[in-house]
């Protein structure tokens, strides 16, 4: 039927472009961005918050430079959440899941108090696996969320700051949860959480050349 | 017969293929549409923070194929599911054109499907509204267009056409 022949036609021919996409996605777009920013050393550089890393999962870590020092840097961490000033990524995409996610574009003096305990949430008033908590706070140096979601500020000199941040996903059992994570979680991720440190980078550095004029 | 050329013989079985094509297609026409959009607002962040020698162009790269990646999964996952709705709609659209639109009067066919996609679209909004958790959660925010209201509005168009396109051939 020529409904059918245009039908598969178009679907086989969308497929083999979008396998050979996938391939060049898996082969060398994925190894890169897993340690995006990241040099050798950082990627193999024990962080504070890997002793909460459950045996088995998978590990990105990334890494950016920041025009700023860490005491600059820290309070934007700080008000980390949706609750708070958002995550400073792509909120136009987070709140096409209902995330009601706003980023403060400056910083907020009510939410410079984390402590260990706190939530972050990603979404209000969602299950536990739509928040993380607090798990170990070093102010101007170490933030360890959850299952050891680690931002890491190492200083380069007294005005240029790394910022690493290491994630961990548990990874279930099962192709289901394989096809989720592979296909959908771990690609998004990435961006998401690249733009993260893009848009902290962005304030940090926005709020120490308005330190620095004034 | 297909969107493409002109149908010779209608079958409810043909115009259900033909309607799952549509619903299909239109998924991931919409998914390309939002990568589109995705990629060049992110992309346009993505200048304007890091500096030539940050690996600008790599960060690009992988920016637009890991926002490509899940878009197209997604995409074809729910294509899945219009194509299901469309499969449904098309041939009750021709068995109403055959009792109501003897006189194939397009009009009549166009207000047919645009009756019948209405009434699927007001039906699944009211589930949508009445249903708890996280379903819940995305209404009454820019989710709620992006995953039911433009998609509810393409699927009526369509099928409103669908209706005019059967009663002219």
């Amino acid at each position: 039927m020529p409904i059918l022949s245009i039908l598969f036609q178009v679907f086989w021919g969308v497929l083999i472009v979008f396998l050979g996409f996938v391939l060049g996605y898996v082969f060398f777009i994925r190894p890169w961005h897993m340690c995006w920013g990241a040099s050798n050393e950082e990627i193999r550089a024990p962080l504070p918050g890997d002793p909460f890393i459950p045996a088995g999962s998978k590990i990105s870590t990334r890494a950016i430079t920041i025009n700023a020092s860490p005491i600059e840097i820290w309070p934007w961490l700080t008000q980390l959440g949706q609750e708070r000033g958002g995550f400073y990524s792509y909120d136009w995409l987070e709140n096409l899941f209902g995330a009601q996610m706003q980023n403060a574009d400056q910083l907020l003096p009510a939410e410079q108090h984390l402590k260990s305990g706190d939530r972050v949430s990603y979404i209000p008033d969602g299950p536990p696996i739509t928040y993380a908590t607090v798990n170990m706070l070093e102010p101007g140096s170490i933030l360890v969320l959850g299952i050891g979601w680690t931002f890491c500020l190492k200083p380069l000199d007294s005005h240029h700051t790394r910022l690493v941040v290491r994630y961990p996903y548990l990874l279930g059992k099962g192709i289901g949860n394989a096809f989720f994570y592979y296909a959908i979680f771990e690609p998004a991720h990435f961006v998401m959480e690249s733009g993260m440190m893009m848009g902290i980078k962005q304030r940090a550095e926005k709020a120490a050349r308005r330190r620095g004029v004034n | 017969m297909s969107i493409f050329e002109a149908p010779t013989a209608y079958n409810s079985f043909s115009i259900a293929l033909l309607g799952a094509e549509m619903g299909l297609m239109l998924a991931v026409i919409y998914g390309f549409a939002f990568t589109a959009y995705a990629c060049l607002r992110s992309s346009l962040r993505i200048l304007d923070v890091l500096a030539p020698s940050d690996k600008v162009f790599g960060t690009l790269l992988a920016n637009a194929a890991s926002i490509v990646v899940p878009s197209f999964v997604v995409a074809l996952l729910l294509g899945a599911l219009a194509a299901l709705i469309q499969a449904a709609t098309a041939p009750l659209v021709y068995w109403l054109e055959l009792l109501l639109n003897p006189d194939l009067s397009p009009l009549r066919g166009a207000l047919i499907g645009l009756v019948i996609s209405g009434l699927v679209v007001f039906v699944l909004d009211w589930r949508l509204r009445a249903s708890k958790g996280y379903l819940r959660a995305i209404l009454g925010q820019s989710g709620y267009v992006f995953w039911f209201g433009l998609p509810g509005l393409i699927y009526i168009l369509i099928s409103a056409w669908l209706g005019w396109m059967l009663s002219i051939y």
